[in-house]
């Protein structure tokens, strides 16, 4: 696969375009086992994440109500 | 007689803040969610197809149950490893003709297997497949679900993956509430599904025991279903739930896989919503007092014993109770010791804001999807009113501002009197939420209904309206009501989002 860079671009910017016809492409292969495992997890860690956002909301909370409307 | 009179005080300050309890076991078991990533049992996972028959209980499901089937022989799964079974419960409509139909356009995948005697519950339709299917030695696994209920296309591979561990017996996947067009009514159960599913059931995970595997998804080994006694418990109304436990104290594990997602339809009615809670709450009353020796008993074979799962089931058991008893004692307070009744009151309603905000904010992130559709009904899961206690419990100045600065600017005084009536109320909000709820499902058929009830259901709060449901399961239960399977009303319309 060769990439060449479109001279005069209309925005003035280097557009990408992939120097060949456009042909149907083929389908992305499955997910391995192990690409799934991988993603749930990531997902699983950043609940984690999600968990610290939710609790440091609870903060604010707190820290409102005893600054601020006690 | 003052040591009596203080004795007095302070156990009812007690059962006010008993009142807190269930909000802060909630809020415990959605912290385990964030060690999820390290307590899971991914690590003994592995690629596996085990040869599976899908038991399909169908009782007039002539419209929906042949575009089930094409979606089952659609899913990412070796089709030499699946069969489904329809056990059709002796149905009126063109239920056997549409499955029959189906058997022939995929022979030798597609069974039909009839019931002449129907219409005596889900359990007995379930053992009427097991028998079959058991008697063969063709099934390694078997998945029970639902008629209408919409797998995505890798969810049984999903759920399939932990059996490869021998020492599971079962795994249930995440239901997803999908009906289209949906209503305020379904999006309160779609985020109640975020809460009780995706969060507590990854908290379940963390612990070891799982509370139930969803009726409409529940996957189990072969050895499994030997090992239970190769059929469904028929003497209450909660069969998954009982096939749950009896799972996991024969020592076999059971797995929530959160990314396994199947969409169902629910119930778009309060009286709809009712009648399936009803049945569900009378189950966990049947389950509560035939598992009687498992609460708070360690056992070396399950972890349903744990003191924090016995926590987790009895704090919404016991909800409808405890918020009544919290009520009770605030208001008995407000006239023996207003201090004291206005500082416990205090106290309730700080904890349960700071809960709320910490369970009602972490739920819309766990499932974004949904969440981002739901938002509002999350918030006002607990009703407008209870809502307004918080932001008053919470801001004290911000209540003070409004009574002695905003109103009186309007032409509005709040005299003395009525600001008693105003604290009186608040202090029996928790019980009186029930009731007002309940009048939302009361008048929900009548011809103002219509318009009327969800005006109920968001003011006095959707979580409410299922411990109004959970309290009238104790009274069915006490009165020795006669059990019978209301089947859920389905029309069908159930989709996954594009």
């Amino acid at each position: 696969v060769t990439f060449r860079v479109r001279d005069h671009a209309p925005s003035g910017l280097a557009r990408v375009t992939q120097d060949r016809p456009a042909i149907p492409r083929a389908p992305l292969p499955a997910p391995t086992f192990e690409d799934e495992i991988r993603a749930a997890l990531s997902y699983e860690r950043g609940l984690a994440g999600k968990a610290l956002v939710a609790i440091a909301l609870v903060a604010v909370v707190l820290a409102v109500r005893f600054l601020f409307l006690s | 007689m003052t040591e009596i009179f203080l004795a007095g005080k302070w156990a009812l300050v007690v059962f006010v803040m008993v009142g807190a309890v269930p909000m802060v076991a909630a809020a415990y078991q959605f912290l385990l969610v964030a060690v999820h990533f390290r307590r899971n049992h991914y690590a003994a996972c592995a690629a596996y197809f085990p040869r599976t028959a899908i038991l399909v209980p169908a009782w007039n499901e002539a419209l929906v149950i042949g575009a089930s089937i094409d979606r089952l022989m659609k899913l990412n799964y070796p089709p030499a490893a699946l069969r489904v079974f329809v056990v059709d419960d002796a149905s009126t409509d063109d239920t056997p003709g549409v499955i029959l139909a189906k058997a022939a356009e995929y022979p030798g995948q597609v069974f039909h297997l009839r019931r002449e005697k129907g219409g005596e519950g889900k359990a007995h339709t379930l053992n009427h497949g097991l028998r079959i299917i058991l008697g063969d030695d063709w099934m390694q696994a078997l998945l029970i679900m639902d008629a209408d209920v919409i797998y995505e296309a890798d969810s049984l591979r999903m759920m399939t993956r932990h059996l490869s561990d021998p020492t599971v017996g079962a795994v249930t996947a995440y239901i997803k509430e999908g009906s289209r067009p949906g209503n305020y009514l379904t999006r309160f159960i779609g985020f109640e599904y975020i809460t009780a599913q995706a969060a507590a059931r990854r908290g379940q995970n963390v612990l070891g025991a799982v509370a139930c595997l969803a009726g409409g998804a529940q996957l189990h080994s072969r050895t499994n279903l030997e090992t239970i006694g190769g059929r469904i418990d028929t003497s209450s109304l909660a069969e998954d739930t009982f096939t749950t436990f009896k799972t996991q104290m024969a020592g076999n594990r059971v797995v929530f896989e959160p990314h396994a997602t199947v969409w169902a339809e629910e119930p778009g009615t309060i009286g709809g919503l009712w009648k399936q809670r009803l049945r569900w709450a009378r189950g966990n009353v049947q389950v509560t007092k035939q598992f009687a020796r498992v609460w708070c008993r360690p056992s070396r074979v399950h972890r349903l014993g744990s003191f924090s799962f016995s926590v987790f089931w009895f704090c919404l058991f016991l909800l409808p109770l405890l918020m009544i008893l919290a009520s009770a004692s605030l208001i008995i307070l407000y006239f023996a010791a207003l201090p004291t009744a206005w500082v416990a009151f205090h106290f309730l309603w700080i904890i349960n804001a700071l809960t709320y905000v910490f369970i009602t904010s972490f739920v819309v992130m766990i499932d974004w999807q949904t969440g981002r559709h739901t938002w509002l009904q999350g918030i006002l899961f607990p009703g407008a009113i209870s809502l307004a206690i918080i932001i008053g419990s919470c801001f004290p100045r911000l209540l003070r501002m409004i009574f002695y600065d905003v109103l009186p600017l309007t032409g509005v005084m709040v005299t003395s009197g009525e600001r008693r009536c105003l604290v009186l109320f608040a202090y029996a909000w928790l019980a009186l939420s029930m009731a007002v709820a309940y009048i939302g499902k009361v008048i929900e058929p009548r011809w103002f209904g219509r318009l009327l009830s969800p005006a109920f259901i968001y003011i006095a709060g959707y979580g409410p309206l299922l411990c109004a449901c959970t309290f009238a399961s104790y009274v069915k239960e006490l009165r020795g009501a006669e059990m019978t399977w209301d089947k859920t009303e389905k029309t069908g319309k159930v989709a996954m989002p594009t």
